[in-house]
């Protein structure tokens, strides 16, 4: 997989492996160095969180039970974690058959649909919040789950980068089939779909991460406070509860969890796993 | 009859596909801006026009958009949105150089049982003298091992798992956390920036009370010179695509004109000091030298006006941001001695301040960006490259610049044009959250970017017909460069 | 890869049900409503004194659920127009006015005048802010006064005097440069400042100019008292020192409740903390302190801010009537006596300020100086001046920004004030043009204001009922240029 020609990577010798550990290391460590105030932070008494000293005098792993007696903290984590999978879900499979029409087949207008989808993203959410939240009060839909879902499931981001994915792939794969005689269903289903799964990976971390963290539509939304997600409910902290940066510290290192666990699993499968050898001219 | 039949077929089955998608997509998201386009021509106004109150709504055309044009400070939020825009090409950059270090294949223990034992000895010393020592600054410095060498071992073992979390791990803390969380270090009093900063401040200020006060300009003009030595190689690198026939000359004529804006900039920042002349004369002739000389001759073969455009546009930013860079910290150095002098230099006030509040943001920009989403999409991007292809130019004698030029960076063509719209519609679009969870727009609208403007009109005023132009308006832009983006991007993707 | 999938959707669905299953069911027995404010230790306190109270009166069992994410007025406008709104809703003063205009507020008076919680039972200095075009909009929960805490030992550890009672900005510049002088020798850097900030809007009144004019038809800042003003913030922090940088300050007041100012006026590092009564709630926790309040140092008229924060009831609600009782409950006896212990806020009926419990509180000495002194300061405190034409929020944004901005010398005082009054009178003119209920007000008012200047330069008394800006009604018969009637 590595790109360089094979007479520079030398798997067997330790030097230029430990320099490369050793750069990660060191840019990795800037990268988490904001987190790791934060997890530290999360971990002081509240009269110390204004101290230079990032170390707390005593760790206060007490902190993050607290967090859960303060607020309804495991509500908010159970009801961002189903928000975030279902919009994530339905994103990725409207997307991905979105994409097939718009990369693999063609018909007519098929671009200029292409270039509304895409102008959509061009615009700031902010002005239709109001209509889309009277949307959902003529709906019924204030205040549940699936008026969250519903809005953000259906967004262009997913079918444009799917899009671009499946434009990598080449066209002599689909041909091949067609004299098979499959179908597109078959084609999508069974060529496409597995080539693509980097790409499907990646719109799953991104809808998720970006689903998980978004604020401004549930804080519209809800009104009830046992539905708040996450987000919102970390507000909570910030505001009049006497203002415990430690504790909404604590709150969002807890809360980043599901991130780091999900990330950690699927990067994996960022990297293609079928090599399309020769076939690209 | 059969051709009809057969293109009907196409469309039903396009359709078809495209069905699930399209549904939500009509009623939330067409629908509310079809009514949002309608909108931005009336007087629509939350505080008269709502369930309580009988008023009607009225038409009045262009009178929204004439009022956001004449709007003293529209000019002054474009220009902020426009200027955090200006990170773009570095974050690109930046995160194709992490993705680029993240797809290494790391072979790791093996034989190095000997670091292994002293990393492992390091965290094990670290972790009982913290617990001994918990608040001594001492402590800092045991941490900072203590996370070094748990990260290093880490890295042996779960090897590119392990770092590219930790690289994503600013996107985790995503959204309102980050920026509250950035917002409390920017704290100039008790915030950790400031707080490591101040020493280094401290001595640099004896530095300079010991030196005499030419170091201050000689020290600018250095930095001047790097500046003009990046213009240099830039526009030697642009002549050389001229000869090479990798540019049109209508990418070119464009590519030189976006390397004058370094130029001007600089010039007016630097217009009170004997170094404004010296950089715009070390500017034209670097543009004269380098790019009109060579752009006499044919090039070995001709190509289209507008060939080169986008693939160089990138570089060519990242050399534009590097030089104005380079002149900023020049500026600095020439006021370090008066600085000094007056005995009262400390660490900036970031964002209170008013000059030091956008530079703060697009460090913290620059931090979200590397590890962001981009990261991943080009990590996706390069391992779907085929491998033949590398060993192909390695047969031929490529060396790994050579390889990367010429095939990862073609390659990655489709993910870069991607990302490129993608960033240029959130940087048009973006900054409404920051500002409202880390700024308020403030101090003195520095922060305040079109997004945030939208805001404070639709939702603070309630004067939703004129958001709604301002969203429109907003929107025209952005259009205006996707689809310049389309234009001149696309040419290497196959489509 | 299809396997996948189709599990992934049934392990969502099942989730779902979970969800669904597991949500504690309302309990019907008793109406629920809700209220939109903060939700702080003390504020549920006062919840369960609600229900105990509503019980010794034999008023029917309710629940109120605060909801409170944020007091944030977008989404309080944006539920509020689409007819899902809280029952009850908290309002700045600022915000107030706009949530009125929208008329999703109920017009309190018929209610009020039912459960006896008029507007002539608040502070009389703002008693007729509550009333917007004549319906009342809201009852105060508190009304706090702002005045500075001072922090009797460290004066005394570096031998300097208390400040008087009605000090003029002179003797606030001696005694700062003499305090920072004496707290801060030898060191680089100053860590101990005099006081934290200096409200601009009481030091331009103390000059005689409000931001608005009598009719509040058009802003008043291009002038030298708006200069002066801004010239003297100036110099305090940057020249004279006596004042934390602008930096500093962001942070702080940045933030609703003062915890960091606070955390550091107890470690010694302010002299003056700017507070209200409320403050003293996280004094309490730790050490005591000796203090004495004192108001904010005047240029020739002393005066004092006053907050106007209320809480209304919303014009769709279906419990109006059963909200109408925790307004009640604020003008209470029981309600009243619970903030004077609690220190939370100032009661919102004055009587209670006479009381001993709130004078002489038994178990904090220290603050003895503080509390007989805020009442004190509530016969010269004066709401802020909210004009009808110029929305609150954006005309406190602007005049927030120029004054930022003329603290980091982008420009000088008079072009910061002159650049000042130019866009509060633009955003006037906007909303006027606008609106045509609004423009016959307006033009309506200019006739006033015409009439008033005429008086004035005559140097003819002016009748009172022609000035609308809270602040002159006070200034005009201080200086005796109102008429008798």
């Amino acid at each position: 997989m590595s790109w360089l020609p094979k007479t520079e990577l030398n798997p067997g010798a330790p030097r230029s492996t430990l320099r490369y550990h050793l750069l990660l290391t060191f840019l990795g460590l800037l990268m988490m160095l904001p987190f790791v105030w934060m997890v530290l932070t999360g971990l002081k008494p509240l009269a110390e969180v204004a101290n230079e000293s990032w170390i707390p005098s005593e760790f206060k792993w007490g902190n993050f039970k607290e967090v859960f007696s303060v607020i309804p903290f495991g509500r908010f984590y159970w009801n961002s974690l189903l928000v975030a999978s279902w919009v994530t879900f339905l994103q990725v499979i409207t997307s991905s058959l979105a994409a097939y029409s718009f990369s693999r087949l063609r018909w007519p207008g098929r671009d200029k649909v292409f270039l509304l989808y895409l102008s959509t993203l061009m615009l700031p959410g902010l002005v239709v919040v109001i209509t889309n939240y009277q949307i959902m009060i003529k709906l019924g839909l204030v205040d549940t789950l699936v008026g969250l879902v519903l809005p953000s499931a259906f967004t262009a981001f997913g079918t444009f980068l799917l899009r671009q994915f499946m434009l990598t792939i080449s066209p002599s794969l689909d041909e091949a089939a067609e004299m098979d005689g499959a179908s597109k269903w078959r084609i999508y289903l069974d060529v496409i779909l597995p080539l693509c799964r980097p790409g499907l990976i990646a719109l799953t971390i991104f809808t998720f991460v970006g689903n998980y963290q978004s604020f401004f539509w549930p804080l519209v939304m809800m009104r009830d406070q046992e539905k708040y997600t996450l987000p919102v409910g970390l507000l909570f902290f910030d505001s009049e509860v006497g203002q415990s940066t430690h504790l909404l510290m604590a709150a969002v290192t807890m809360s980043v969890l599901p991130m780091i666990i999900l990330f950690a699993c699927l990067q994996r499968f960022l990297i293609s796993g079928i090599q399309m050898g020769g076939v690209k001219g | 009859m059969k051709a009809s039949t057969a293109k009907r077929n196409r469309l039903v089955t396009g359709l078809l596909f495209l069905a699930p998608s399209i549904g939500g997509f009509l009623l939330f998201t067409i629908v509310p801006l079809t009514l949002s386009f309608a909108m931005a021509f009336t007087n629509w106004d939350v505080r008269r026009h709502n369930m309580f109150r009988t008023e009607s709504i009225e038409f009045v055309g262009w009178e929204n958009f004439q009022r956001l044009l004449s709007h003293p400070a529209f000019w002054q939020y474009l220009s902020n949105t426009l200027f955090f825009m200006m990170g773009i090409p570095v974050a690109i950059i930046g995160s194709l150089l992490a993705a680029l270090l993240l797809t290494k294949d790391l072979r790791g223990v093996g034989s190095l049982r000997r670091i292994h034992f002293i990393a492992v000895g390091v965290l094990l010393i670290s972790l009982i003298a913290l617990h001994l020592t918990g608040f001594d600054f001492g402590g800092m410095k045991f941490m900072i091992a203590l996370l070094f060498g748990g990260i290093l071992v880490a890295g042996f073992l779960g090897r590119s798992t392990v770092y590219r979390t930790l690289f994503y791990a600013p996107h985790f803390t995503g959204g309102v956390a980050t920026f509250l969380l950035w917002k409390k270090m920017y704290n100039p009093q008790t915030g950790p920036i400031n707080t490591a900063l101040s020493p280094v401040v401290s001595s640099i200020e004896s530095l300079f009370q010991w030196l005499p006060p030419v170091a201050g300009p000689i020290l600018a003009l250095v930095a001047v010179l790097l500046g003009l030595t990046t213009l240099g190689l830039l526009h030697r690198k642009l002549g050389q695509a001229w000869l090479d026939a990798e540019a049109g000359r209508g990418a070119l004529l464009a590519l030189g004109l976006l390397s004058l804006f370094p130029t001007a900039m600089g010039f007016r920042w630097m217009q009170e000091t004997w170094l404004a002349p010296l950089w715009l004369v070390g500017a034209v002739v670097s543009v004269g030298w380098f790019m009109a000389r060579p752009m006499r001759q044919q090039p070995f073969r001709q190509v289209s006006a507008g060939f080169g455009l986008m693939r160089l546009a990138l570089p060519l930013s990242g050399a534009v941001v590097a030089a104005l860079l380079l002149i900023g910290l020049g500026l600095v150095a020439w006021r370090l001695p008066l600085m000094a002098a007056s005995g009262e230099m400390a660490p900036p006030d970031w964002l209170a301040d008013y000059h030091w509040a956008k530079p703060a943001i697009m460090i913290m920009a620059f931090w979200a960006a590397v590890g962001s989403n981009n990261m991943i999409l080009y990590i996706a991007g390069l391992t779907n490259i085929p491998r033949e292809l590398y060993e192909a130019a390695e047969i031929d004698g490529a060396n790994r610049w050579s390889c990367f030029w010429h095939i990862t960076w073609p390659q990655l063509a489709p993910v870069t044009f991607f990302i490129v719209v993608m960033s240029v519609i959130h940087g048009l679009q973006g900054g409404f959250e920051m500002a409202r969870a880390m700024t308020q727009g403030g101090p003195a609208g520095a922060t305040t970017t079109l997004s945030y403007f939208v805001y404070i009109e639709g939702f603070e005023s309630g004067r939703l017909g004129y958001a709604s132009a301002v969203v429109w308006a907003l929107f025209a832009i952005v259009m205006f460069m996707t689809l310049l983006n389309f234009k001149f991007g696309n040419q290497n993707v196959n489509d | 890869m299809k396997y996948t999938l189709l599990s992934l959707l049934g392990v969502l669905i099942l989730a779902t049900v979970v969800d669904r299953i597991s949500r504690r069911p309302d309990n019907a027995d008793r109406p629920v409503l809700y209220w939109v404010t903060d939700t702080s230790a003390s504020r549920q306190a006062e919840i369960e004194l609600f229900y105990t109270w509503l019980e010794e009166k034999g008023y029917p069992q309710f629940e109120i659920r605060l909801d409170s994410t944020n007091k944030d007025v977008s989404k309080k406008l944006i539920q509020g127009i689409s007819g899902v709104g809280a029952d009850l809703i908290s309002m700045a003063r600022d915000e107030a006015w706009l949530l009125h205009a929208t008329g999703m507020m109920e017009d309190l008076l018929p209610l009020a005048t039912k459960h006896g919680f008029t507007v002539d039972k608040a502070w009389p200095a703002i008693s007729d802010q509550f009333l917007i075009d004549g319906q009342q909009v809201g009852f105060p929960r508190g009304s706090p006064v702002q005045a500075y805490l001072v922090n009797l030992e460290l004066l005394e550890t570096f031998d300097q005097p208390i400040p008087s009672r009605r000090w003029t900005i002179e003797e606030f510049e001696a005694a700062g440069k003499a305090f920072m002088a004496a707290a801060n020798t030898g060191d680089s850097r100053q860590k101990v400042f005099f006081c934290d900030l200096v409200n601009i809007l009481t030091l331009r009144r103390s000059m005689g100019r409000s931001m608005y004019n009598e009719t509040m038809t058009r802003c008043t800042l291009d002038n030298a008292e708006g200069a002066r003003a801004l010239r003297l913030l100036y110099q305090w922090i940057y020249e004279d020192r006596i004042l934390p940088t602008q930096a500093d300050l962001d942070f702080f007041a940045g933030n609703d409740t003062n915890t960091s100012r606070i955390q550091l006026f107890k470690q010694g590092r302010y002299a003056l903390l700017t507070a209200a009564r409320y403050s003293l709630v996280q004094m309490r926790d730790g050490p005591a302190m000796r203090m004495v309040a004192r108001v904010s140092a005047h240029a020739g008229f002393p005066n004092g801010l006053i907050g106007t924060g209320s809480i209304g009831i919303y014009a769709k609600s279906e419990h109006k009537e059963l909200a109408a009782y925790l307004l009640e409950f604020f003008a209470s006896e029981t309600y009243n006596m619970s903030v004077v212990r609690s220190s939370d806020s100032m009661p919102p009926v004055p009587e209670y300020t006479a009381t001993e419990e709130y004078l002489r509180p038994v178990d904090y000495p220290g603050e003895w100086g503080v509390h007989e002194e805020m009442a004190d300061l509530m016969e010269i405190a004066i709401p802020p001046s909210v004009s009808p034409f110029a929305l609150p929020s954006s005309a406190n944004r602007i005049e927030r920004e120029f004054r930022y901005a003329v603290l980091a010398s982008v420009y000088s005082p008079e072009e910061g004030a002159a650049l000042t009054e130019k866009f509060i009178n633009r955003e006037i003119d906007l909303n006027v043009s606008k609106n045509p209920q609004l423009q016959r007000k307006h033009a309506r008012l200019l006739e006033d204001q015409a009439t008033i200047d005429r008086l004035r330069t005559a140097g003819e008394p002016v009748p009172l009922e022609l000035i609308t800006n809270p602040f002159y009604r006070v200034y005009y018969v201080a200086q005796g240029w109102a008429a008798e009637s």
